[in-house]
This record gives C-alpha cells, sequence and structure tokens, in this order.
C-alpha cells in the first residue's frame, strides 16, 4: 500500500470531476483492497442468495462459510508477504529494474501456493465433505490469494483501471454461472446445491485471477534471469515488514476465529466452524471505514507527499539545519492537519452510522444484539484502520521498529481480550476488537508523535553507515529454492 | 613486569623504524612480559607479521578502527547532567577533559556510540556547534564529519583492553588515546615514546590531502592536537628521541619534569666489525636502506641519481628495502627508472641482510620528507658509512652531532625533495674519497657514545622500574 498513492497525485491534477471520482474508486481498491473485496463479496453473495430464493439453507450456508473462509485464510497467508514485496518492488523500480517483477510474482506465487496447498490438506484432512467438494474449495482458495498477490504487482504497476475490470468480468461471470448453475445444475453425489454455487462461484474467480495474471505478464519484461525467490532476501533486510503484514492481518481476523470457539459458534459438516451472528456483524462494521481509507491515500499522500519530498531533499542534498527544520515543521503541519482530517470525517462518518444503524438494520430484521455487536465493531473498525494510517507513515519515516511493534500490539491486545472476555458472553462481543484497536491507534500515535519531534535526529542517525548485506534464513531458502525448482 | 604496549599502525604488520624499535626493545628485555595493543586501520590492510615475535610478546591484541562501521544501535546513554557535560567537554576539545574518557568508554554509562550521538544531550551539543561553526553549511555534510570523528574514537574506547603493571604507547593519537583511558582508569603508569610528532604530522596530512573537505580541516587538525595534547597531559613521562620533537612537546604542553628524551639505539657492537670492502678503483656505490613508500622519497633520489651519474663514471646505486608495502608506488620508481634512462645504475634489491651489503657501499643516502630517529642512519653510521641525509627529523644531529662537545662530521645534510642538492652532495662524496673515510670514523664514534642498543635498553629498563614503584 505504501507509495502508491503518489501517482494518485497526477490523477488528481486534472480537474474533471469524472477523473476525480475513477480516481477515489481506485484508491479504495488500493488502499481497503482485499479486506474489503473479501467482506463485500460475501455480504452480497449471501444476499443475493437469500433473495433469490430456491437454495437449501444449509447448503447455503456451507457455501457462504466455505467462502469466507477462502477469503480470510488466503488474506492471512498472502497478506502477510505484502509489505516486503512492496518493498523489494519499489527498491528496483527505483533501480529501474523491472526484470524483477515477472520472476518475483512467479516466486511468491509458488511460495503462497505451496502455503495453501499444505494448509488446505492438514484442515481437510477428516473433513467428511465430498473429495470433490474440498478440491474444489482449495482451488477457490488458491486461485484468491493469487488474485491479492496479483494485486499487489498491479498496483504498484498503477493499472488500477484493468484491476476494476477484472473485478467487474469475474463478478458477472460468478453472478452468471452461479445462475446458470442453479437453473441447470450438474448431477453430484451430495452436497449438489453448495458444489454447483463452488464451481460457479470460482468460475469468476478464476476469470479475474486469469486476467489480473496475464495483464501482469504482459505488463513487465518477462525475462526470467533473476531469480524468483529474491525477495525473501528482503525478509532478512526488513524483518519488521513481514512481521507488520502477519500481525495486522492476524490481528483483524484473530477476533473472529477465536469467537468461533465460543458458545456462539456453530459447527457444520463437522469441518467448518464460525460465528453467524459475529462474522456478519464484524463484516458489515468492516464495510464503515472504506472511506476513511479512500480519504488517507488521496489526501494525506497527495498533500503530505510534496512537504516529505522536500524535507528528505534537504537532509540528503546539503540543506541547512534551519532548511531541514523549517521543512520538517511544514511537513508535520500538514501531516497532523490531514490526519485530523480524516479522523474527523470518518469518526462523524461512524458517528452517524451508530446512530442510524439502529433504525436501518432492525428495518432489515436484525436482532438488538446484533445490532449492538455491529455497533462495537464498527468503532473498533474505525480505530483499526486509524491505526493502520499511523502504520503506513511511520513506514514512510522508515520507523518499521514502531510499525511493527504497532501491529505486534494490535495482534496480542486482541488475542488476549478476546480470550478474557469470551467467558462474559455475547454482550461483550465487539469489545476486544474495539479496545485491541483502542490500546494499538493510541500507541502509534504517542510513538509517532514522538518519533516525528525528533524525526530529524532519527533521519540522520539511522543514515546507515555502511551498506552491509544481511543474509539469514529467508536469503537462504530463496538460493535454495532457485536451485531446486 | 607485565608491559602493555599500543601501537597505531606499525607493529607487527609493518616494517620499518617504530616497528623495528619495539622489536629491539621486547627482545632486549626479557625479564618483563609484553602484550600488544596494534590498533590497525581495517582488517583488510594487515596481513601476516612481519617480525618474528619474541618468547616474552605472549599476545598481540588487534584493534581495527574501521570496525566501528559495523556499530550498531544498543544500549542507551545513563549519564548524570555532571558526567554528561563532562564527556561534552571532551567532545568540545576543552583543555585537561580527559579524566571523562573511561566514562565515554563505559557502554554502560555512556551507552553505545550511536545511542550517545542520538541522545538528545549529544545532539543538543552537535545543533550548537554547527550553529556557532557553519551554519550556512550543509548539515548533512557537518553530521558526517563529525560521525567520522567521534564514532572511531568512542568505538575504541569501549573496547575491551587487557590490564598492565605498565602502559606504554608508541605515539599519540588514536593508541596515546586509548593509553590516556586506562591511565585514568585504572590508575596504572603511562608512558608515552614518540618517535615522530604525531600531530604534526597529522596537521600537514589533512592539510595536503584531498579527501578531507576544505571547511573541515580546521577542526580535524585541532582533533588530532585535541588527541595529542590529552595524551601528553595524561602521561607519567612523555619520551622523545631527540632534541627537535623534546622541544616541540615541551610547547604543545608536556611538563617538564615528564620530559625527557632517550635516543634509538643498535646493535653497535656487531656492525661496527663489518670490514670496509670499498675502494675498488673507479666503482662507486651509493646505497639506500628504504622501504619503498612514498614518505621516503625516492623518486628525488632517481632524480639525483640522473643529474651525478653524468659526472660519477661506472656510479652504482643499491635501492635495498621490502617493495611490497605500496606496490604502486613501487611500480611508480621503476617506470620512472625507466624514463631517466638509470637501468644501468640503479638495482632494485628488495629487502636484504644489511651485514652482506653495508660492506660494499661506499656512500648511503637517505631522502626522505619525514623521520623521526632513523634506525638505518645509525646502522649506517656504525659500520662506518658516511651519509647524505635530508634534513628531517633528527638527521642534522646525528650527523653533525647535538653540541660543541660532540664534533665532527659524519655526513652531509641536504634540503629534502631537492635532487639537485643532493647530486651536488653525490658528486662532492666521490671526489673526496678522504673525507668519506673521516666521516665513517665520526659516525662510528658517535653511535658507540651515543646510540648504543644497551644505552637505550638501560634507560628505558630504569624508567620502567621507576615510573612502576
Amino acid at each position: 500500500m505504501a507509495g502508491i498513492g503518489f501517482t494518485l497525485q497526477k490523477l488528481f491534477r486534472e480537474d474533471y470531476l469524472s477523473l476525480r471520482v475513477r480516481a477515489y474508486a481506485y484508491a479504495s481498491f488500493i488502499a481497503a483492497g482485499p479486506w474489503i473485496l473479501s467482506v463485500g463479496s460475501i455480504a452480497l453473495i449471501n444476499f443475493l442468495l437469500q433473495r433469490l430464493g430456491g437454495v437449501d439453507d444449509a447448503e447455503r450456508q456451507l457455501f457462504v462459510v466455505t467462502v469466507s473462509y477462502c477469503f480470510i485464510f488466503s488474506q492471512i497467508l498472502s497478506g502477510g508477504w505484502q509489505l516486503s514485496v512492496i518493498r523489494y518492488l519499489a527498491d528496483h523500480f527505483y533501480l529501474n529494474r523491472l526484470e524483477v517483477v515477472t520472476p518475483t510474482f512467479t516466486g511468491i506465487s509458488r511460495l503462497v501456493l505451496a502455503l495453501s496447498a499444505v494448509a488446505s490438506v492438514i484442515f481437510f484432512w477428516n473433513s467428511p465433505l465430498p473429495m470433490l467438494y474440498k478440491l474444489g474449495s482449495a482451488a477457490v482458495f488458491m486461485l484468491i490469494g493469487q488474485i491479492w498477490l496479483a494485486m499487489i504487482f498491479l498496483t504498484a504497476a498503477k493499472s488500477y483501471k484493468i484491476i476494476s475490470l477484472a473485478f467487474l468480468a469475474g463478478g458477472a461471470v460468478s453472478v452468471g454461472g452461479v445462475l446458470l448453475l442453479l437453473h441447470h445444475p450438474l448431477p453430484f453425489a451430495s452436497h449438489g446445491q453448495a458444489t454447483n454455487l463452488l464451481l460457479g462461484f470460482g468460475l469468476g474467480i478464476g476469470v479475474t485471477a486469469t486476467m489480473l495474471a496475464l495483464v501482469l505478464l504482459r505488463s513487465f519484461p518477462a525475462r526470467e534471469e533473476s531469480n524468483p525467490y529474491g525477495f525473501l532476501h528482503y525478509v532478512d533486510k526488513y524483518p519488521s515488514l513481514l512481521a507488520v503484514g502477519f500481525f495486522y492481518n492476524l490481528g483483524v481476523w484473530m477476533h473472529n476465529l477465536i469467537i468461533w470457539l465460543g458458545p456462539s459458534g456453530v459447527r457444520i459438516e463437522r469441518t467448518f466452524t464460525y460465528s453467524p451472528l459475529y462474522d456478519s456483524s464484524v463484516f458489515l462494521a468492516n464495510l464503515t471505514i472504506i472511506p476513511s481509507l479512500v480519504l488517507f491515500v488521496v489526501s494525506v499522500e497527495t498533500q503530505f507527499y510534496d512537504k516529505y519530498k522536500v524535507f528528505y531533499g534537504y537532509v540528503t542534498n546539503g540543506g541547512t539545519l534551519d532548511m531541514i527544520k523549517r521543512a520538517k515543521t511544514r511537513m508535520t503541519e500538514v501531516l497532523w492537519r490531514e490526519l485530523y482530517r480524516v479522523t474527523k470525517i470518518q469518526g462523524i462518518l461512524t458517528l452517524f452510522f451508530l446512530i442510524a444503524c439502529q433504525a436501518l438494520l432492525e428495518r432489515l430484521g436484525l436482532q438488538k444484539t446484533m445490532i449492538d455487536i455491529v455497533r462495537m465493531s464498527a468503532l473498533g473498525a474505525l480505530l483499526g484502520s486509524l491505526m493502520l494510517i499511523n502504520i503506513l507513515i511511520m513506514l514512510y519515516f522508515e520507523d518499521r521498529k514502531g510499525a511493527a511493534w504497532t501491529a505486534g500490539i494490535y495482534f496480542a491486545l486482541i488475542t488476549v481480550l478476546t480470550i478474557t472476555l469470551l467467558p462474559l458472553g455475547i454482550d461483550y462481543y465487539g469489545f476486544s476488537y474495539f479496545l485491541g484497536g483502542a490500546g494499538a491507534y493510541a500507541w502509534s500515535g504517542l510513538r509517532l508523535l514522538r518519533f516525528l519531534e525528533r524525526i530529524e535526529v532519527h533521519t540522520f542517525i539511522s543514515q546507515s553507515i555502511l551498506y552491509r548485506e544481511v543474509r539469514g534464513w529467508f536469503t537462504r531458502l530463496g538460493e535454495k529454492a532457485y536451485r531446486w525448482f | 613486569m607485565k608491559i602493555v604496549l599500543l601501537v597505531e599502525g606499525s607493529y607487527p604488520y609493518v616494517s620499518g623504524g617504530v616497528a623495528s624499535w619495539i622489536q629491539m626493545l621486547v627482545s632486549s628485555m626479557p625479564e618483563h612480559e609484553f602484550e600488544i595493543v596494534a590498533v590497525s586501520s581495517s582488517r583488510k590492510e594487515v596481513s601476516g607479521y612481519k617480525y618474528k615475535l619474541p618468547g616474552n610478546l605472549t599476545r598481540i591484541h588487534d584493534i581495527f578502527l574501521m570496525d566501528y562501521l559495523e556499530l550498531e544501535e544498543g544500549k542507551r546513554p545513563r549519564l548524570t547532567k555532571e558526567e554528561a557535560r563532562a564527556c561534552l567537554d571532551w567532545f568540545a576539545f576543552r583543555e585537561g577533559s580527559e579524566a571523562a574518557l573511561p566514562l565515554i568508554g563505559d557502554p554502560s554509562r555512556l551507552g553505545s556510540p550511536i545511542a550517545f550521538m542520538k541522545s538528545e544531550i549529544f545532539w543538543e551539543f552537535l545543533v550548537d556547534s554547527y550553529t556557532k561553526e557553519m551554519p550556512g553549511y550543509s548539515f548533512n555534510a557537518y553530521f558526517w564529519a563529525w560521525r567520522s570523528m567521534y564514532l572511531p574514537a568512542v568505538f575504541l574506547l569501549q573496547q575491551v583492553y587487557p590490564t598492565a603493571d605498565l602502559y606504554h604507547s608508541v605515539s599519540t593519537g588514536y593508541a596515546g588515546l586509548i593509553a590516556s583511558s586506562l591511565r585514568m582508569k585504572h590508575g596504572t603508569p603511562f608512558l608515552l615514546t614518540e618517535h615522530g610528532v604525531y600531530a604534526r604530522e597529522r596537521e600537514e596530512e589533512i592539510l595536503q590531502s584531498a579527501w578531507v573537505d576544505p571547511p573541515f580541516k580546521k577542526r580535524w587538525i585541532d582533533y588530532f592536537y585535541h588527541l595529542s595534547k590529552g595524551a601528553y597531559r595524561a602521561a607519567d613521562r612523555t619520551i622523545s628521541l631527540y632534541g627537535g620533537t623534546h622541544r616541540i612537546q615541551r610547547e604543545l604542553g608536556v611538563p617538564e619534569e615528564r620530559a625527557l628524551v632517550i635516543p634509538n639505539g643498535i646493535d653497535y657492537d656487531r656492525l661496527f666489525r663489518l670490514p670496509r670492502e670499498t675502494g675498488e678503483s673507479g666503482r662507486m656505490i651509493f646505497g639506500a636502506l628504504v622501504r619503498l613508500v612514498p614518505i621516503k622519497d625516492i623518486k628525488t633520489l632517481l632524480y639525483a641519481a640522473r643529474l651525478a651519474c653524468q659526472d660519477i663514471p661506472h656510479m652504482q646505486l643499491w635501492i635495498m628495502g621490502p617493495t611490497d608495502e605500496d606496490p604502486d608506488y613501487y611500480q611508480e620508481c621503476l617506470a620512472l627508472t625507466r624514463n631517466l634512462g638509470l637501468e644501468g645504475v640503479v638495482t632494485y634489491t628488495g629487502k636484504v641482510p644489511i651485514d652482506e651489503y653495508l660492506p660494499k657501499i661506499d656512500v648511503l643516502i637517505l631522502s626522505s620528507i619525514s623521520e623521526g630517529q632513523p634506525l638505518a642512519v645509525l646502522e649506517g653510521m656504525a659500520a662506518g658509512v658516511p651519509w647524505i641525509c635530508t634534513d628531517v627529523g633528527s638527521c642534522r644531529e646525528l650527523l653533525e652531532g647535538r653540541d660543541e662537545h660532540d664534533a665532527g662530521i659524519a655526513g652531509y645534510v641536504v634540503p629534502p625533495v631537492n635532487p639537485e642538492a643532493m647530486a651536488r652532495m653525490m658528486i662532492k662524496m666521490e671526489k673526496y674519497p678522504q673525507e668519506r673515510l673521516y666521516m665513517g670514523q665520526a659516525g662510528r664514534r658517535r653511535v658507540s657514545s651515543f646510540y648504543r642498543i644497551d644505552q637505550f635498553i638501560e634507560a628505558y629498563r630504569k624508567l620502567y622500574s621507576e615510573v612502576v614503584t
């Protein structure tokens, strides 16, 4: 995510309203990305299937849970690598070494595919579901993972248009496929409807994944001479980036995973456990923070980038201390102003949602407890997204340690609080998400404040004295993998 | 007793003046145990010992200055206000601030060098100095200058050093800095011997160098004077080899009662027995006992040989010394030899056993631009060979005598980097063989009276026991 917003500045210089709208739409893809898409698709599928009728309730549930699992776990498995890969690509773009892109995509794809395959086998080992269904869901699981990976690369290449196109086309094929297979189902021995639904949905996912991969291969030179696992070196070089990626993605989902094991958890087909009540509440609540991420990408990055560039320009290109300090003041002023603006707008929107959701959700027929969970989770989502913004800013200033600590605190707080609050029952659902987000957000805010106060000190002291090659476990793994595969 | 010698950029990795002196000192005092702290620039620049280590030299502790580049952030400072002030006084080159050295050298107090530079108090000090010194100049450049000035020093001070009954540093600079700190920390006596004047040498180097950004030259020069003066104040005795350096040391602040002169000494009894095999008709061999490095200014010697060989038929010039220390310079000398058409005149013998070669040499030449008290000159004098030396270090004192009680000249002194003057003396030497004989005698007499190894060793033996008890 980091660094991509800068190109948007160009987009926004053109004063057309339509252009502006398009850029906002693209920006939401970049910032909120996989996470929003997951939540959105599951909500949409659920809604459509319920409206459509004619689908057996148990079959629908099985299908929806399968897809949720695919989204959640693919994101944890592939999202963790995201920042390391982005940093690797950014550094190589800077050196104009575009030829690493295709091999790197191949490398990370294989890695995540292998991890996903192992995870699928372990997960389905004792499951009574038919083999065909298991294979189908494993395929969807892996394809979704590939989509998240391709998006990292394509946003780096600014192919926003093609990403939207691929999702639209994939969505259309999914809907079409599902409708077609519901009316003319293929004869499966058991779980016929669920398998047909999965198949139809999988077709769309396949279309999206294929389109993204094709565009990717076409946009970058396809010379294969560099090591596809070279990015693993960056895991050794910046282990904190891997930590940020995994802790953040785990933190976002951890409270769901733990609550599944509680009394509200439902187990179906002796395979999937989930909490219909909690999961849909959280999914819904998470959708409320799309504006903040869009606002951050557009407003903070475009406003702030110029000032940021001036500051680092003075630091490295012979500015006097006075110039550096003045640039720092201007930069931090803009940053705080923009952060305040994002917080204010999103805060108002969330507040509005908190008030409105009572009437809105009751009309949709939701229970009181669920509305409470939605409200609490909306606050949790708000704090989580503000925390994510702080993490991204820390990464701009190379405070990787601060970013890793924030993500680690987020994950730890949510895990511990969810476990602690679980025995208190349903009235306390959503509290851990809220409190974890609040704690991590507060910590990140203080860290950022203190870090920026002495940003010039940190910047000078951290200038590495000498380039030192870090070779660790991941680097060696990458080299071995290159030799074997 | 256990004596730790602190040596910078010399023994046992480099052969030549200071290193031979150390080898001589250590092997002549088998009753004491010696350890060496060898400060070198970087791991890459040292290769193999150039000396066979004497049995009483039990350990060599290597310290590599450039290892500071690998420093990590590490521990945070834990200094009281007064302690921090004392440390900053040292960083500000304040007189008498070396009492803070043990504090700077203690990572549990000062913190790691990097963390200390990051600390608020140091950063304020840095910004303050910058604002006073050059507020209109690139802060980044200023910061890097500070970094390369202070990080190595703090890094050195924070290394672990052996304990001893006596620390003996063979220069000021970084070795002297370490010794000063150890003196402050343990109260162990500290002797300082300077062959040249370290701060002066650095000053000349910095003024001529291209790698120091001109606005920072003054600061760097001041820095090395700061190191030297600190060592002068901390040392129990400061020893020079001859009057010239003694006077400069006194000017720079060595108290009179702690300053003394102990000249070099060489193995007179062996060398004076060497026969003179010169005098074959028509043959004239000039020799140079010298490492092939720029400071020895071999090129001036070659130009002088070019001029002299027009007047001296069958002249030979033997350049006797290791060529591997600065291979580029050696190649340059070879090329110059060819360009001057001196292939038939000049021979590069490499390192040779001097006892075999000295008897055949008619006149020895030293063309250095900088020297302390060169052992080679003393050895040549002991063997009865007359000299032509540039007027550097203690050469004039060696060839012409210290005072009126020490009469007789053992050779000619010429200005450095002056091939014509050197060639004139070479021709003069060739013309008057009787003079040469007389000069050889004068040289032998002088060495036997003042520069014998037993005198030199005895002086140090006495000094050691005097400062330790």
